[in-house]
């Protein structure tokens, strides 16, 4: 009640104060797309074009002085220096690892929740599986380096009680990414089984019963009722996976800092220290636009194959 | 949940096979593995952040202990990270109002008139694919050229980068849902396209409005690498001094996870008023 006279109000107050000539061009519907798309094409086409520029200079962040012409200087550096792939494969092996283990996860959660336990629990358990994913990144990062701490992490102490080796798990170059997987299943499977439970508490109860009929077994009518109908549940979740993967930055910089020995450099990692610790923008830039590059192929063909299938 | 397992108990057991029986003790138990990984970790944050230092340091884990508010007054007082949370809450009520505010009235328009066609669309869809890392150093430039950098201002703005799109995208779609001849009715009642989006699109579209504004202020509240980047000292959103934090040789890791557990606070009193929003919100729409 009190909501709408607000409003009713607001409209008044508009009538009154905005001349006539100005109300007509804001209530134009056409002129209402233009705040938001105008401030993200600020955003972006600008620092767009000016990363362009920035990767054929030399760029000092701090000194004005050392700012010059560098032609495809910072090209030649990072395509001759192996840190940028090194950086580039290891975000490719964490996206790849970190996505495959959320959906397998993901959906085998998904069906025991949906199979085996009673329709009253249903919000409970999906409250809970909430949580990790809106746990801030920093704070996920925290607790994981906590748990994974050598000498005082929780990790360590269930290895000790098992009677297995302890590790120094984060400052270890051999474990170090498998951390920040780890963080990264933690937080980001309960995604995949909410999509995937959305997906099968929408799928009818006679698709199960025609397929027992025909005398299909439990795999049978996972392989050949379930799975195909949630497949559009399946892709929703990998594209927004594999588009939060790539960018990974918090945990990473929070846990390992891209070590021990570039481990896990991850590139917006990379791209980070490049930029702000050396101080070398022109060289950020440069390896930014190359990461884009990449990304935009990857992007732009889940994005179709989105569009046709019709799933966005 | 056990009366279940009990009657499948004995229905397996009737049978007498000893591998499905068996089967459904592993089953269960791996059931129970998993969640405890997924729960014990936040139980963990808020456990430690009630312990004192050296219980937090303990390599073996302290179970039993006195509560005590030591870390939370360390950090939020003499530490001063209280006017970080402050500064985080500014931050993150402003974006997210200024996001509905002007992503309501362009859904609107791009639903109900398909204003900008398949290009806009596609455009702020891309968005959501971009990896912010790739304009930071073209916005720090930008941002410093016009004095923003170190003001709460250029979080606000930036953060729309990732919250208009999305917005944009739901109201959209929501406005797309609403019968026409509703908007019809209105207009031949004489009401201007504000009223009609005011009156009509508003109330109809009201669980989308919940979503965006808490997807919106949660992505603001928890960033930390534009955070990270575009503020310093006194201007830095609580993340940045949280992070800091663990740099040092001497970790107060009851401190940390007394911020994490700060941190946690609006996030989970949102989602638990409104969980089935967020779902829906995050997917842009996909999944009811």
């Amino acid at each position: 009640m009190s909501t709408k006279s607000g409003e009713k109000l607001l409209v008044r107050r508009v009538r009154e104060r905005v001349p006539s000539k100005l109300r007509e061009y804001l209530g134009d519907r056409r002129v209402w797309v233009a705040p938001p798309i105008g401030l993200l094409l600020g955003l972006t086409l600008f620092p767009f074009l000016f990363l362009i520029y920035l990767t054929f200079h030399y760029y000092s962040l701090s000194i004005a002085s050392q700012r010059s012409w560098a032609g495809l200087d910072n090209y030649t550096t990072i395509l001759q220096s192996g840190d940028f792939y090194n950086s580039l494969m290891l975000t490719g092996t964490f996206v790849v690892t970190a996505v495959t283990i959320q959906l397998v996860l993901g959906l085998a959660i998904a069906l025991f929740l949906h199979h085996r336990i009673p329709e009253r629990w249903a919000s409970f358990f999906q409250t809970i599986f909430l949580l990790p994913m809106m746990t801030a990144y920093i704070a996920v990062g925290l607790l994981w380096r906590y748990l994974f701490n050598g000498s005082v992490g929780f990790i360590n102490y269930l290895m000790r009680t098992a009677g297995l080796p302890t590790y120094g798990w984060t400052g270890d170059p051999g474990t170090a990414l498998a951390t920040v997987i780890v963080a990264d299943v933690w937080q980001w499977t309960p995604f995949v089984v909410l999509i995937v439970l959305a997906g099968l508490q929408g799928l009818p109860d006679s698709y199960y019963e025609v397929a027992e009929l025909a005398g299909a077994n439990r795999w049978q009518r996972f392989r050949y009722v379930t799975l195909p109908l949630i497949k559009p549940m399946l892709f929703v979740a990998l594209i927004f996976r594999v588009a939060d993967s790539y960018r990974i930055f918090d945990k990473v910089f929070i846990m390992t800092q891209g070590g021990p020995s570039n481990s896990s450099m991850v590139l917006s990692v990379y791209i980070y220290i490049e930029s702000f610790r050396n101080g070398s923008l022109g060289m950020g830039a440069t390896a930014s636009l190359l990461m884009l590059a990449i990304i935009t192929v990857v992007a732009l063909t889940m994005i179709r194959r989105a569009r046709r299938t019709g799933v966005i | 949940m056990s009366s279940g397992f009990v009657e499948e108990l004995r229905a397996r057991t009737d049978t007498l096979n000893a591998t499905s029986v068996l089967g459904l003790f592993a089953e269960r138990t791996l059931a129970v593995l998993v969640f405890l990984f997924f729960v014990f970790p936040i139980v963990w944050i808020v456990m430690t952040s009630f312990k004192t230092r050296a219980a937090a340091l303990s390599p073996n884990p302290v179970w039993l202990f006195t509560p005590t508010l030591d870390a939370y007054q360390a950090l939020l007082f003499e530490k001063e990270w209280l006017g970080h949370v402050i500064n985080s809450l500014f931050v993150s009520i402003a974006n997210t109002l200024l996001v509905l505010v002007i992503s309501l009235p362009a859904g609107y328009s791009m639903g109900r008139y398909d204003t900008g066609g398949e290009h806009a669309l596609m455009y702020v869809l891309s968005l959501r694919f971009l990896p912010p890392i790739v304009v930071i150093p073209a916005l720090f430039v930008q941002f410093d050229i016009l004095n923003l950098i170190g003001t709460p201002w250029a979080l606000i703005l930036l953060y729309c980068i990732f919250n208009i799109p999305f917005a944009v995208w739901l109201f959209r779609a929501a406005i797309q849902e609403i019968p026409e001849d509703l908007f019809d009715a209105a207009e031949m009642g004489g009401a201007s396209e504000f009223e009609t989006l005011l009156y009509v699109a508003v109330p109809m579209i009201r669980p989308v409005i919940y979503a965006v504004m808490l997807i919106s202020f949660i992505f603001a509240w928890n960033e930390f690498l534009f955070a990270l980047v575009f503020t310093s000292g006194s201007a830095a959103t609580a993340p940045v001094p949280l992070g800091a934090l663990v740099t040092g040789r001497e970790v107060f890791w009851n401190q940390v996870m007394a911020g994490a557990t700060v941190l946690l606070l609006p996030v989970t009193l949102l989602t638990y008023f409104s969980n089935q929003y967020i779902v829906k919100g995050l997917t842009f729409g996909t999944v009811e």
